[in-house]
């Protein structure tokens, strides 16, 4: 074994004498690649960005009407109507517990708004939404000038699509009420940048829910204190309380499931992959029986044609991790839709990130799988009998 | 010098035993060129086989340059293949996906030490008048000039033995005539030992003397 350019040339010689051969081989490594890196980057992405969104609820605990507290929780972070409402006596009492350092009421609703009639979310608020969420900071124009003036402050893409800006006029609610935009907030990359945020009271009475509220975020002064507080929501009557902790970990559960069905059909993939290659690779070393019997009888020993068929697998693994590398990062969002239905709460931004390593594990395995498909045609070509070989002349 | 003693080789079949050499002894000089003739089947292709470490002996002894290779490990004779025997076949034997000189050359491919004789095939080349043509595919060259490119590639180690079987098998006289004085210049220039096998007595008498072998066995020209 040696001189690796004359023997890469050697090895590759027959990969371009068989172009279609070749690339289907290729091909096939590509999709096994592709849908191994998809998954790996997808869940990671995926947890990122969950965790980033979470972490910008700006809240620990979400306290809503009793249902089934995962779907209140992604429909609150989502954005969306969430049919169920808690009285706004609940937030006194929330208030006056000791280990709540500060809490916001929310109040959500869907509707259509804008000329083009698109589905926003509403959003009331009062001035505690914006010492949760301190990063929610105001690039043009200014806050609320009164709880029930009927202003309405813009997330970030909520201003883009529908095109207005401060000073504009929106029609808002079941009764068209026109509403001033009076500000716009700078981008946060979460839900909230494509909202509508109107003034708590204004948002209850124009939506005729006076006294009513989706829910109340909640930020304790320890994170310590998050059980004694559960057990107190607990026994509020018609009220459930939801860490975002179990929400993480719930929906990261179902992400994983998915994943799972995902590695599945990513590992059938590489078995179907790795045939490709060992049934390419077979035929190959079948239809060049004659030249490795000359190259023996010329001195290459049963070791360099061995190592001489693996690098040629070798080469196919390669080019197929690449490509599928390439695919991956031009292709994920195939894969990033797919999750948007199966999952209850998808964070927004990509979903897949490729980054270095698995890009290195992805090539890793897919050299892997290729020499492991390489292995058998390998021994044939090793173990060929020049003596025999040889004498079966055209 | 070449040196064989009681060269035997039977092939074992389900039916029978072929018994293909039943005691060979030869001495090849070098730069001397032996004419190895016979009816078909006599057993020339066996012993070039057994001399070209292709395959072992049933018994008997192969010496090259005093070294016995019989019994050599597979990687040892893979050495010896490489670098102390050159062996032409009847169709050249080159491989399709490289250019003339890449197949001069690949002995050397199997080589670690190779790095500083990347001159070497070409001049190889030029000595078999294929200065020009190194960059042609094994398509792209008659039946002529293949069999030089063997040749070429044959020599490239400078062996100390140089085998061929029926060379020319595949050419016109008049090249089998040309091929032939090529082996003969060479071997003497080089002092190699050769042993070639052929059918065609116009060739033979080329050579400085001619073996012959029948049913296994020397019947003329053999040593003891
Ligand atoms: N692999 C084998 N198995 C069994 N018998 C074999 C094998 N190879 C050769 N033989 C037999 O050995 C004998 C010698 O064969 P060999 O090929 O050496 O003859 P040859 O002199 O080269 O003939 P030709 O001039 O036709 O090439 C023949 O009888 C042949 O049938
Ligand atoms: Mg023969």
């Amino acid at each position: 074994m040696q001189a690796i350019p004359g023997h890469l040339r050697l090895a590759t010689s027959d990969l371009r004498r068989r172009p279609l051969r070749t690339s289907l081989c290729v091909l096939g490594v590509a999709l096994s690649t592709t849908l191994l890196l998809g998954t790996v980057s997808l869940h990671s992405g995926y947890v990122r960005a969950l965790d980033s969104t979470i972490e910008r609820m700006g809240y620990q605990v979400l306290v809503t009407a009793k249902g089934c507290p995962y779907e209140a929780a992604s429909l609150v972070m989502r954005g969306g109507n969430v049919p169920m409402y808690i009285d706004e006596t609940t937030f006194d009492t929330i208030l006056d517990n000791p280990d709540v350092l500060e809490a916001t009421r929310l109040f959500m609703q869907g509707m259509e708004a804008g000329d083009a009639n698109r589905l926003m979310v509403f959003m009331g608020v009062d001035e505690r939404f914006r010492s949760l969420k301190p990063w929610m900071t105001l690039q043009r124009g200014s806050w609320f000038s009164g709880d029930t003036s009927e202003e309405a402050i813009l997330g970030y893409n909520a201003a883009s699509i529908l095109g207005l800006n401060v000073g504009d006029r929106l029609s808002v609610g079941p009764a068209h009420r026109p509403v001033t935009i009076h500000g716009v907030f700078d981008r946060s990359g979460t839900q909230d940048d494509g909202m509508i945020f109107l003034p708590l009271p204004f948002a209850q009475e124009l939506f005729d829910r006076q006294g009513k509220l989706t829910g109340v975020g909640v930020r304790l002064k320890s994170l310590d204190r998050v059980q004694p507080f559960l057990e107190k929501m607990f026994n509020l009557p018609s009220v459930q309380a939801i860490t975002m902790t179990q929400f993480r970990s719930t929906v990261v559960q179902f992400v994983a499931t998915s994943r799972i069905l995902l590695m599945l059909s990513a590992l059938v993939a590489s078995l179907i992959g790795a045939l490709g290659v060992l049934n390419a690779m077979t035929m190959s070393v079948s239809e060049r029986l004659r030249e490795f019997g000359l190259m023996k009888a010329v001195g290459a020993s049963a070791g360099d044609l061995f190592g001489l068929t693996l690098l040629e697998t070798g080469c196919l693994g390669l080019l197929g991790a690449v490509l599928g590398t390439v695919m991956t990062a031009l292709g994920g969002w195939v894969l990033e839709s797919a999750l948007r239905q199966v999952v209850p709460f998808v964070p927004p931004g990509r979903l897949i990130a490729v980054d270095a390593v698995s890009v290195g594990g992805a090539m890793v395995a897919a050299l892997l799988l290729a020499v492991v498909a390489g292995l058998y045609p390998a021994s044939r070509a090793a173990r060929v009998r020049p003596a025999a070989i040889l004498r079966q002349t055209a | 010098m070449v040196e064989i003693r009681g060269l035997k080789k039977s092939y074992p079949l389900a039916a029978e035993t072929v018994e293909a050499l039943r005691g060979v002894s030869l001495v090849l000089r070098a730069g001397e060129m032996v004419a190895l003739v016979g009816s078909s089947g006599s057993g020339k292709t066996t012993l070039l086989n057994l001399l070209g470490c292709l395959d072992r002996p049933t018994d008997g002894v192969i010496l090259l340059e005093g070294q016995e290779v019989q019994a050599l490990g597979e990687h040892r004779l893979a050495e010896v293949r490489r670098r102390q025997v050159g062996i032409v076949f009847q169709d050249a034997a080159l491989i399709p996906t490289i250019t003339a000189l890449e197949n001069v050359g690949l002995p050397f491919s199997f080589d670690r030490w190779s790095g500083e004789r990347a001159e070497i095939p070409a001049q190889m080349l030029s000595l078999v008048g294929l200065a020009d043509k190194g960059g042609r595919y094994p398509e792209e060259l008659s039946g002529g000039e293949r069999q030089r490119v063997a040749i070429a590639r044959a020599l490239v180690y400078r062996p100390s033995l140089l085998l061929a079987d029926e060379p020319t098998g595949n050419l016109d006289s008049e090249n089998g005539r040309r091929i032939f004085a090529l082996f003969r210049e060479l071997v003497a220039k080089h002092r190699i030992a050769a042993l070639v096998a052929t059918h065609n007595k116009d060739l033979a008498g080329m050579a400085d003397r001619s073996v012959h072998l029948r049913d296994g066995r020397l019947v003329d020209g053999g040593d003891r």
